[in-house]
């Protein structure tokens, strides 16, 4: 089977903001250590990977990155964690209770619950052009706004904002493309995948080797940060996007994973 | 004041492989700064002040992996610097553990952390110390 990598890329985000550049900042981990990744948890990372596969494209080698901020609240949390009130009034008015539902007439407890919902959904919009939150015809669930909170988890309100932004946990790292020689020379196919999360989207970068291509090559990881700032008397966040360059090494050693410490032939 | 994070990033595979955290343990906080140091090894160095706010969370290298820290154990002596809390994040099971900075260090304050890791029955220990810094130790 395949075997899955994972690169966690551990980022103090204000600091990388502060200094225009995630070289000082950053700190890259794998799971592959033992098969001779050098670097772990410096900037200087090089991610060690078993070139030579014992059977066929079933064992290739997969990387996923997982970027986190040092200050992110842990990512164990359930999603629902996060959500804002309004937020959660608008999974209960669109999924759970939609105001359409003939079992709920007009008038009623339900209906009036939905309409106030409705009412707050347009305070959680943020982006002007997205589809309205109406259409609940075809499904559509509006961007949810997470809640405002400390490292903690307490919730901040928008007026202890002013000045004291270094309280807020800062929006998680984003990585938003992988490109450099790796990837020009086919070496890693990376692409972004989603999972089903409401509002951080559950999106992941994630990419396959090539293990026929031995050497040490780089690539190139595009992240975007949130740094905040005060505008109309509340928190915003203007994104800033950085770059930074790791690397992988591809060997002519035979795939091992942890059920196969010694490289052998499995059976068919 | 600050708001510090201590982060504690855990191979739960290695450490139960090897039965050890040594190699298997990469402490990082967002402090370097205003002058920590050993940033991603097991004997992280916090630059704290009086007031400031810690608080430790834990994140496996693997996302199926379950690890929580089980304790963080201060030597009795430093109770008047700093005593550790475990506590919840408010309507879940995911716990963190918090302590303010109760005065200004003037020696440095080592610290161990115990981790529950997986199936594994009993607690395991870091066998080097992290420490908390003054700003004159």
């Amino acid at each position: 089977m395949s075997q899955q990598l994972a690169i966690l890329i551990m980022i103090d985000t204000a600091a990388a903001i502060k200094a225009g550049n995630l070289a000082d900042h950053i700190y890259l981990i794998d799971n592959a250590k033992w098969v001779g990744s050098t670097g772990e948890a410096t900037a200087n990372l090089v991610t060690a990977v078993d070139g030579t596969r014992v059977r066929s494209q079933m064992d290739a080698q997969v990387l996923n990155w997982l970027p986190y901020g040092i200050g992110d609240l842990p990512h164990s949390l359930p999603q629902s964690f996060f959500l804002s009130p309004a937020a959660k009034k608008t999974i209960n008015a669109t999924l759970v209770h939609p105001a359409s539902d003939p079992q709920a007439p007009a008038g009623s407890a339900a209906a009036d619950e939905a309409a106030t919902a409705t009412a707050s959904v347009a305070t959680a919009r943020v982006a002007a052009d997205e589809p309205s939150p109406h259409a609940r015809g075809a499904q559509h669930i509006p961007r949810l706004e997470a809640k405002r909170m400390d490292i903690t988890g307490a919730l901040l309100g928008k007026s202890k904002a002013k000045g004291n932004t270094a309280l807020y946990t800062y929006p998680m790292p984003l990585v938003t493309n992988i490109t450099g020689e790796a990837v020009d020379k086919y070496v890693i196919f990376p692409a972004q995948y989603g999972s089903p999360d409401l509002f951080s989207k559950g999106l992941y970068w994630s990419a396959t080797v090539d293990t026929n291509k031995v050497g040490t090559y780089a690539y190139t990881l595009h992240i975007t940060l949130f740094n905040p700032y005060e505008k109309d008397g509340e928190v915003a966040w203007e994104p800033v996007a950085l770059t930074f360059d790791s690397y992988i090494n591809v060997t002519n050693e035979a795939t091992r994973n942890g059920f196969l410490k010694v490289p052998q032939m499995l059976p068919a | 004041m600050k708001a510090i994070s201590i982060v504690a990033v855990v191979d739960v595979v290695g450490a139960l492989a090897n039965d050890t955290l040594t190699g298997n343990l990469y402490l990082l906080d967002n402090n370097k700064s205003n002058g920590s140091t050993d940033e991603g090894t097991d004997v992280l160095k916090t630059r704290v002040k009086k007031g400031d706010q810690l608080v430790w969370v834990v994140q496996t290298l693997e996302c199926e992996a379950y690890a929580s820290i089980a304790g963080i154990d201060v030597d009795s002596k430093f109770a008047e610097y700093i005593e550790p809390q475990q506590k919840t994040y408010q309507g879940t099971n995911v716990t963190y553990w918090s302590a303010t900075i109760k005065k200004d260090l003037d020696v440095p304050v080592p610290y161990n952390l115990r981790f529950r890791l997986a199936s594994r029955a009993s607690d395991i220990a870091t066998s080097s110390s992290p420490l908390l810094l003054g700003s004159a130790a």
